[in-house]
């Protein structure tokens, strides 16, 4: 009985801890199996508590690595460490062991970190460099090297310092300072000066310490350039520090630099690379440079036919030619006349390639040549005006445009006419651009840049006036109106350039174009309206009548209408042969017309009246030519019985305007003839 | 045509010099007879040559040589310079 009962339990325990194991839950499992086993040596019991070890350590060693990895992610590395070190003791996995090692440095590198910031914290620069660098295993890389560079530059280890900062991606404020001091310290001051430009804040001392470093770089600038340095090297330093500098000394190095790296370069023939120089905005134009721009200019448009700067340049520098040797005044005339001639045919060439822009260097070469020969001849031997010697457009660079005008001004007399000095003028006044573009022929653009504001001087006045009036002879000429508003301009105009108008008045008698001669009628009317002069209005008188003519001719008028209009050029101009054989004309075509209109309505007589009143002998002759063709004989056959009714009349008609006419006496032969058929 | 290039001249050689040049060009053959004719032409013609001087040759206002006096500095080397910590940041 007992051992029946007994036998019942342990097959009961063992079912729940069969239950228990089946559901993962190993330790309830585990104690079933204990009291199976103590109760009943049964096999399978050991092993099944053996097995309940090993997965209740497995889930042990588990939930040591989540603890481990919840301290590492708080960076509680000394707890994670001893999580991952039990859960190794558990699964030995070499995984965990790698990562027991990881842990390990880094809880050493935490510490250098610490350490690192004692020693700099102590002065020991060298020392917490090191551990710095150690420390940037587990910190940031850039972090730890700043500090690094930082802590090497305040040990005088400035080649070292440089090095890693040479590496990083960016500085900070006290990276930039630490930087560029280590530098000067290499005696590498343009770099030093370069780093030290990131630099928002400016306290006094750096202030000063930079003053000093830029005193220190421009010493090493005279000492390299004493010892005929590369000037290509040394030219860009001593601009910079120009820019960035107050010092005035040191336009004297950069003249230096730039004139001997010149003098390089002009040995060279690299002189694409001396213009380059020579724009330099700062530089301050005076006649070396002119001087030099000219001949770099010059070799430039030989070589690669760039003519722009030669055109600009060229005139001034010959000009005002200076000679080593003493010579006479006609040898120096004749030396510019081969520079200008070699220019002019570089110029030209170029020129004659078709490019617009180069056609326009021509003209505004030509221009400018003009004007400095003029003003060559009025300045004469007078050295003390030489300076003056330029084209308008340097002459505005230089800021002596004034003095110019004040010259013309004072020497007016010299000139042959007025007008000669004021069109001089000009083109140094404040209307030059707008005069240069008229030259160019780009009236729009010349119109543009004529200023709103009223003309400073009696030069600028004659521009602005011309170009108002080159403009509305542009819209004239392109079969625009005249603008209105021009219209008061071109009076003045005439006025201040009485030349002009004869200009202008050849001008127009040169159209026949039916649109440009109305523009040209409606603006000359409206002109002689408001000044009325003989010349103008004859001018009127003769585009009138010729625009009329034109009219007539294409019948798009009546020879009513063009009739009033020629009467009304012939009261502008009395001797206008146009408008006087053009109304003898339309008056011959009204006759005819009313002659064939009469002999169209059979009235004879009235048609013979006019012929034979008509001072045109045109109008008679299309009398008879009317009469002979209808005393044809086909035509006469038409009226049979009133044949000779109609010859009499016909005969009498034309013996009223002509008896001896040969149409009469054939009328007189063919009714002789009837009457004789009759007998 | 730079016929100072082609005789291997300079703008101070006297008439006699250019004749020589011009013969040792002739000898070198560097360039055609009709060349050197035309170059030693030029700079026997005291307008051409003057032209040829203006066109071949700049002139600089002041020459490296010139240039000696060195500036004024406050300090004399680098190592004058003292490190400030004015950028320093906190530890």
């Amino acid at each position: 009985m007992f051992m029946k009962n007994s036998t019942q339990d342990i097959e009961s325990i063992l079912a729940t801890a069969e239950k228990f194991f089946n559901k993962g839950n190993y330790q309830q499992a585990k104690k079933q199996f204990e009291l199976a086993g103590k109760t009943s040596d049964l096999k399978g019991v050991k092993e099944k508590i053996l097995v309940c070890d090993q997965e209740l350590q497995s889930i042990r060693a588990k939930d040591l690595l989540k603890r481990a990895r919840k301290h590492a992610g708080k960076e509680h590395s000394q707890k994670a460490l001893q999580c991952f070190e039990k859960a190794y003791q558990i699964t030995r996995e070499d995984w965990i062991r790698e990562k027991i090692e990881e842990l390990q440095a880094g809880v050493a590198n935490q510490d250098a970190y610490a350490s690192a910031q004692k020693a700099e914290m102590s002065g020991e620069f060298l020392q917490a460099a090191k551990l710095y660098e150690q420390a940037s295993a587990v910190h940031s890389l850039q972090d730890m090297f700043l500090r690094k560079a930082c802590c090497l530059a305040k040990a005088e280890n400035y080649e070292e310092a440089i090095e890693v900062y040479q590496q990083l991606d960016t500085l900070d404020c006290e990276a930039s300072y630490y930087y560029g001091f280590s530098l000067a310290k290499m005696g590498r001051y343009y770099e030093c000066l370069q780093a030290w430009e990131r630099l928002n804040s400016q306290p006094t001392d750096f202030i000063v310490q930079k003053k000093n470093v830029q005193s220190l770089l421009t010493v090493d600038l005279y000492d390299r350039l004493k010892r005929n340095e590369d000037f290509a090297e040394i030219y860009p330093i001593a601009k910079y520090l120009q820019d960035t500098t107050t010092d005035q000394n040191l336009a004297d190095l950069v003249d230096v630099c730039r004139y001997a790296l010149i003098q390089k370069l002009w040995v060279n023939e690299q002189y694409e690379a001396i213009q380059t120089l020579l724009n330099d905005a700062s530089l301050e134009i005076n006649k070396t440079i002119i001087d030099l721009y000219a001949k770099t200019s010059f070799k430039l448009a030989e070589t690669s036919g760039n003519i722009v700067g030669l055109s600009l340049y060229w005139l001034n520098a010959v000009f005002n030619l200076e000679p080593e040797k003493p010579i006479t005044r006609e040898a120096k005339d004749k030396i510019r006349q081969k520079l200008l001639c070699q220019a002019e045919a570089l110029i030209s060439k170029v020129a004659s390639s078709g490019k617009e822009s180069e056609k326009n260097e021509l003209i505004i070469w030509s221009l400018e040549k003009a004007l400095l020969n003029d003003l060559y001849s009025l300045f004469a031997d007078q050295e003390s005006f030489a300076h003056l010697l330029l084209t308008p457009r340097l002459a505005r660079k230089q800021n002596k445009s004034d003095e110019i005008l004040q010259f013309i001004q004072d020497h007016q007399q010299d000139f042959s006419e007025k007008e000669a000095s004021l069109k001089m003028g000009s083109y140094y006044s404040l209307s030059m651009q707008s005069l240069y573009h008229l030259e160019q022929a780009a009236y729009e653009k010349s119109i543009a840049c004529l200023t709103n504001e009223n003309a400073r001087n009696e030069f600028e006045e004659y521009g602005m006036q011309r170009v108002n009036f080159v403009y509305g002879q542009y819209c004239l000429e392109s079969g625009k109106s005249w603008p209105k508003k021009l219209i008061n301009t071109a009076i003045s105009w005439f006025e201040l350039s009485p030349s002009e108008e004869s200009t202008f008045i050849n001008k127009a008698l040169g159209i026949f174009d039916e649109e440009k001669l109305l523009h040209y009628e409606e603006f000359l009317t409206a002109f002689h309206k408001r000044r009325s002069s003989a010349s103008i209005g004859k001018l009127l008188s003769t585009i009138m009548s010729r625009r009329v003519m034109i009219l007539h001719n294409s019948e798009t008028i009546s020879p009513k209408i063009a009739q009033a209009i020629l009467k009304k050029a012939l009261q502008l101009d009395p001797d206008n042969e146009l408008a006087h054989s053009g109304l003898k004309f339309n008056e011959i075509v009204l006759k005819t017309q009313e002659i064939d209109t009469l002999f169209n309505r059979c009235k004879f007589n009235k048609a013979s009246k006019i012929a034979s009143q008509s001072e045109h002998q045109e109008v008679r002759d299309h009398f008879f030519q009317f009469i002979d063709a209808i005393t044809d004989e086909d035509h006469l056959d038409r009226f049979g019985e009133e044949r000779n009714l109609f010859l009499k009349e016909c005969y009498e008609c034309t013996v009223t305007v002509d008896p001896y006419h040969p149409v009469a006496e054939k009328i007189s032969d063919l009714l002789e003839g009837s009457y004789e058929t009759i007998r | 045509m730079n016929p100072y290039k082609i005789l291997g001249a300079n703008p101070n050689m006297t008439q006699r010099d250019i004749l020589q040049a011009a013969a040792l060009a002739m000898r070198t053959k560097l360039y055609s007879a009709q060349e050197i004719a035309i170059a030693q032409k030029e700079l026997m013609n005291p307008i051409t040559k003057a032209s040829h001087d203006f066109i071949h040759f700049i002139e600089v206002p002041i020459s490296c040589d010139e240039f000696l006096e060195r500036p004024y500095c406050e300090i004399s080397s680098p190592t004058d310079l003292k490190r400030l910590s004015c950028f320093d940041k906190k530890i």
